[in-house]
């Protein structure tokens, strides 16, 4: 499942980022990758929410640091679901 | 630009990047190129993207400045104008501006002081020719009540106040945002987004707004609508007269349907009063869609349209000869018709004419029509305009009286023409300025002037501006010819001279240049100039300088011709009665 939520994250941001060649592993973060500026960090937040159909606390977006973050709290909040 | 609806936003949201690449990569020099500055207090990159990314699509490309985060409209008081034609201005405004920045119980600025500022921003923009859209103060997701003064009520006053403001500027658009987003069933903003990323509108809403933005910045470029062109059946009325029966059409309050045709008459009647023209072009036996027109029960009257075409020809053929009734540019006609097979005629063949999609609702053809935003700028009114039906159908009258005439002559004396010539003056500047820049065929040089250099070529000692206003046994005319006129060494020089289509072939031009040449005569002037400058539509200049009197300046200076006032080449003749006051 964890697995799943991974792949699709992986699609979202090779789509976001318009390269197909990015290197995404568990730990990629915005240090990993040039264009992920503050105002891709809105823009890819607001895609997962709306591609997960999930709403993240103010709390939670403070805590997304990695795509392994990412696919976390998408798994626990599509648990709770 | 319509297409974005269809599309998913979020895979809009997903494919941003990838559309702004093609941005960046468009060949920018077969675009056209504009400036957009956007002040808001706080971030506006969605909305600068996508408006990036939808104007590339109509061959604009634009470069847009961003004010910085948390100013607010404070922000644009200090903006250095440019002179450019090409500069648009999006003004930003919403209910957290209002406050010290996170405290709904302090008001940090007033009301007074926000409309001041608009003030200025607006007189100054408007020297520039700055284009100008102003979005309205959103309202907050939660009522805010301070002791003396609700939230909601100072932003109904602001918005009141600005909208007021901006009526007041032909380049100035003012919008409510949130009110339209609302209308596409999306979020306007959220607060966690506010806390967090400081954002007011949220990414679907950027979107649509910036769609809308791009939408009223390519209309400014647009040629302003002058005509609309409506069929009848199922367009103006609901049902078809000629299978139906007059008793049987939908219009008036007695059905559903009839009510919502009477609106969408009021519609264009309120557009008409406005002062744009409304033609009927209609599949129908002329006596039946005549029939029709004359209900009693329509808003519209016969004489609300300033010209017809009841037959069975090509719609595209019946405007093109309506457009050459009225004398109107083919892009600044728009043309309703609920029937598709029609619409795709017309833009087949007459692909400059507006054709709204109108849909096949008729509860709906209005919205559809409005969305597109072709006559809510302020700059489709002006004085003249208004009366301007009017005219026309005056002039239709004038024209079934000439072709009972035999004899020109006769038919010219039967108008009994009056014209009086003034010297320009405050009351008639204005027209003056419209005639100087929008008149095509009768103009000497095509020179167009801005108000600023009229004003100018007032005040200069040897120069003068003869204005002449024209009337006939018909009707008043107004203002119909502008003459500007330089004195050098006992010469006169005609620089420019401009004459309204409406009164072509009726020796005005004749009566006013004779009255010149009796003035100029009496200070001893010998020598009349003038510059013609030929261009593809003021051919019928040619014709008229020689048969004043005109000949070829022989020293051989291009374009320019001279007459003789005291051994002219042939006398002039005129029908016109002639009181000159200047």
């Amino acid at each position: 499942m964890k697995r799943k939520i991974f792949d699709q994250l992986k699609i979202i941001f090779q789509k976001y980022f318009y390269n197909t060649k990015i290197i995404i592993t568990e730990k990629t973060s915005a240090k990993n990758i040039k264009q992920w500026d503050s105002l891709a960090q809105i823009g890819l937040i607001i895609l997962i929410e709306k591609k997960f159909k999930i709403r993240f606390s103010i709390n939670e977006v403070e805590k997304l640091k990695n795509i392994g973050d990412m696919a976390d709290l998408i798994y626990e909040k599509n648990k709770k679901k | 630009m319509s297409n974005l609806n269809k599309i998913n936003l979020t895979e809009l949201l997903l494919n941003k990047n990838k559309l702004l690449k093609l941005v960046r990569k468009s060949k920018s020099k077969f675009l056209k190129k504009i400036k957009i500055n956007i002040y808001g207090g706080y971030t506006s990159n969605e909305i600068a993207d996508w408006i990036k990314i939808i104007l590339i699509k109509s061959g604009v490309k634009s470069d847009i400045f961003q004010s910085n985060w948390g100013g607010g409209f404070q922000n644009f008081q200090h903006h250095k104008f440019l002179s450019n034609d090409q500069n648009f201005f999006i003004l930003i405004n919403s209910w957290r501006d209002l406050f010290v920045s996170n405290r709904v119980d302090k008001f940090a600025i007033s009301e007074n002081k926000i409309i001041n500022i608009y003030k200025k921003f607006l007189q100054i923009s408007d020297k520039f020719n700055s284009k100008i859209i102003i979005m309205a103060f959103d309202f907050p997701e939660y009522e805010i009540k301070l002791k003396n003064k609700s939230l909601s009520n100072s932003i109904f006053n602001l918005n009141s106040k600005i909208y007021n403001l901006c009526n007041k500027y032909k380049n100035c658009i003012f919008f409510n945002p949130q009110q339209y987003i609302y209308k596409n069933k999306v979020e306007w903003g959220n607060t966690r987004d506010w806390f967090v990323f400081g954002k007011m509108i949220s990414s679907e809403a950027s979107i649509i707004l910036a769609k809308k933005l791009s939408e009223f910045i390519y209309k400014f470029n647009q040629p302003t609508k002058k005509l609309i062109v409506l069929d009848l059946d199922n367009t103006l009325w609901g049902g078809i007269i000629g299978d139906d029966g007059l008793e049987n059409l939908k219009i008036g309050d007695d059905t559903p349907e009839g009510r919502v045709f009477t609106e969408i008459q009021s519609y264009f009647k309120m557009l008409k009063e406005r002062g744009l023209l409304l033609a009927i072009v209609s599949k129908n036996d002329e006596k039946i869609g005549l029939k029709g027109l004359k209900n009693k029960k329509n808003v519209l009257k016969i004489n609300d349209f300033a010209s017809m075409r009841i037959n069975w020809k090509d719609k595209s053929e019946n405007i093109k000869s309506i457009q050459e009734e009225l004398n109107i540019g083919l892009e600044s006609i728009v043309f309703i018709d609920d029937n598709p097979a029609e619409r795709a005629e017309v833009k087949k063949l007459l692909p400059e004419v507006t054709i709204p999609e109108i849909g096949s609702s008729p509860e709906y053809y209005i919205q559809n029509i409005n969305d597109l935003e072709i006559f809510n700028l302020n700059n489709t009114l002006s004085k003249e305009d208004t009366k301007k039906t009017n005219l026309y159908r005056i002039e239709k009258k004038r024209k079934i009286v000439e072709n009972k005439f035999n004899d020109k002559e006769k038919f010219l004396l039967s108008l009994k023409i009056k014209i009086k010539l003034t010297s320009i003056n405050d009351k008639n500047i204005d027209r003056v300025y419209q005639l100087t820049n929008k008149t095509n065929q009768f103009n000497l040089t095509t020179k167009r002037l801005e108000l600023s250099e009229i004003k100018n070529y007032k005040r200069s000692k040897n120069k003068n501006i003869i204005v002449t206003e024209a009337k006939d046994s018909f009707g008043d005319y107004g203002i119909i010819s502008v003459m500007y006129l330089k004195f050098i060494n006992k010469n006169c020089i005609i620089d420019n001279w401009l004459m309204s289509c409406r009164v072509f072939s009726k020796t005005i031009e004749d009566a006013i240049f004779y009255s010149l040449v009796k003035k100029v005569l009496k200070e001893k002037i010998k020598y009349i100039y003038i510059d013609y400058i030929p261009t593809k539509n003021n051919n019928i200049l040619k014709e008229i300088i020689d048969r004043l009197g005109f000949i070829k300046n022989k020293y051989n200076l291009k374009n320019s011709w001279v007459y003789k006032t005291i051994k002219p080449k042939k006398n002039i003749k005129h029908y016109c009665s002639i009181s000159d006051e200047t």
